[in-house]
């Protein structure tokens, strides 16, 4: 019975190790998904002059048909779909509460940071005012910030992904060597 | 005052069977809305802030996408309302950039009204055969609603002529008030739209790509129309036209739109006026601008 409470506490921590560098991933993919989202966002407004509920309703149907096997989780397409619908229904509300209330409301569990979340509010406070210009430049600026991100993201999920799951290991294995 | 307040205010002054014509919004003044051809004063002054609340409102938060319509000094929106701005217009060289510090606000509603055109449609047949028409009449006369169920009949086809292909070019999105490319306005099941199109521009495209037999256009006046309106004879497409104007006598004082009369681009010129109602047939005159049919002679008004 011991040993197996020791083995099963070990496998708890390997396992730890594993999960902490999977979340890299995750939220590199995130922030990948969220770039080509708002690329496409992007042409919509730029190229088929969508209004704002047009463009986002747009994009978050294209790219939720893309990923049909995830219904019930949190993805960026579905923020963009409630965005979209929540534009058309609460029609006396701003375009930038509406964006603030749908970020605030991405579940925690979802492995974005806080610095994520932020950007991400500062895209929707600052689309919609001005020329077309302005437009571009709201989202072009938001698109240099993903990439440093996903970039460094990147960087991170390799060498501390493999930091991750070695300490897990270790963790694991001294956690066995010492009640053995 | 807010949005909000607004339309509670509209909720309870304004009958709810009236027929709204126009709302007159100026900062600092009282709110005057036009209804069934009176006039009715909200309680309360309009503001700037509640000037911007509508104008992001009608935007659908978007005014960027807006930007070619607000130059011009008006946007459409949904419904096909056509909402008149007044401001500061902000210049670029000889070019209108945008108009800022937005303060009035002329909103006219578009009304789909089917069955309008029944008294005049007799009078754009001849043996069976649409006629090149043009409606005249004022701002706010009713040629687009008339126009509209036109559209319609001679789409759906009807006692005088059987159904034709038709093409609308929609520049300003009043005709068929379109959302998302479909028309919301019943325009018949052989229609054809291309929304938010420069009407000489449009014109070419549509006979080169969706073959109509017949073209409608709204509020014509420009040297590209008459050029473009030239092609569509050409092309042996029956045409279909508004513009502006009180009479016949009127249009000509304008040099394009007497150059369309002096060729005898149109077979049938109908004039609408405002009184008694928007809509009201005053006269219907042939090719050679003879009287077919006159109000006084017992014309309907429509």
């Amino acid at each position: 019975m011991r040993l197996i409470g020791i083995m099963l506490m070990a496998i708890a921590l390997i396992g730890s190790g594993f999960v902490l560098a999977e979340r890299g991933k995750e939220r590199l993919a995130i922030l990948v998904q969220l770039k080509l989202m708002v690329h496409y966002l992007k042409s919509q407004i730029l190229y088929s002059n969508a209004t704002l509920p047009e463009a986002v309703f747009e994009v978050g149907s294209h790219f939720r048909a893309a990923v049909k096997e995830s219904e019930d989780d949190w993805e960026p397409a579905l923020f963009f779909l409630n965005v979209g619908n929540m534009l058309n229904e609460k029609r006396d509300q701003t375009f930038s509460d509406i964006w603030y209330e749908e970020t605030g409301r991405i579940p925690a569990s979802v492995a974005l940071t806080q610095r994520d979340r932020e950007s991400l509010e500062s895209l929707g406070r600052n689309l919609g005012y001005a020329d077309r210009n302005m437009q571009e430049r709201t989202i072009l600026f938001y698109l240099e910030q993903l990439d440093e991100t996903a970039e460094r993201v990147k960087e991170e999920a390799e060498s501390l992904g493999k930091l991750y799951r070695t300490l897990g290991m270790a963790a694991g294995m001294f956690w066995v060597v010492l009640l053995i | 005052m807010t949005a909000a307040e607004l339309k509670y205010m509209f909720s309870q002054m304004i009958p709810e069977d009236g027929r709204v014509q126009e709302i007159r919004i100026r900062t600092g003044c009282p709110i005057f809305v036009r209804v069934d051809g009176g006039e009715i004063q909200l309680n309360g002054y309009a503001d700037s802030r509640l000037i911007r609340e509508l104008m992001e409102l009608f935007s659908k938060h978007s005014l960027y996408a807006y930007e070619e319509e607000i130059r011009q000094g008006f946007l459409t929106i949904e419904g096909g309302h056509r909402v008149g701005i007044s401001g500061k217009v902000v210049m670029d060289g000889e070019r209108i950039r945008t108009i800022k510090d937005i303060s009035g606000l002329n909103i006219r509603l578009a009304h789909e009204r089917k069955g309008c055109a029944d008294a005049v449609l007799p009078w754009l047949y001849q043996d069976e055969e649409i006629q090149n028409t043009i409606f005249i009449s004022p701002p706010g006369g009713g040629k687009t609603t008339i126009l509209r169920d036109v559209i319609r009949k001679i789409s759906d086809g009807n006692s005088y002529g059987r159904g034709m292909a038709v093409s609308v070019v929609d520049e300003r999105s009043e005709i068929g008030a379109c959302l998302r490319g479909i028309p919301q306005c019943d325009l018949g099941h052989r229609t054809d739209i291309m929304d938010g199109c420069p009407k000489a521009l449009g014109m070419t495209m549509m006979i080169r790509s969706m073959g109509p037999e017949v073209l409608a256009v709204d509020e014509i006046g420009t040297r590209e129309d008459l050029e473009a309106l030239r092609d569509a004879l050409r092309s042996g497409v029956k045409i279909l036209v508004t513009v502006h104007g009180d009479s016949v006598e009127d249009i000509q004082k304008k040099p394009v739109l007497r150059e369309m009369v002096e060729e005898r681009m149109f077979s049938r010129y109908v004039v609408l006026a405002c009184r008694p109602h928007p809509g009201t047939v005053t006269g219907v005159y042939d090719l050679q601008c003879r009287e077919l049919y006159t109000m006084k002679d017992g014309c309907e008004s429509v």
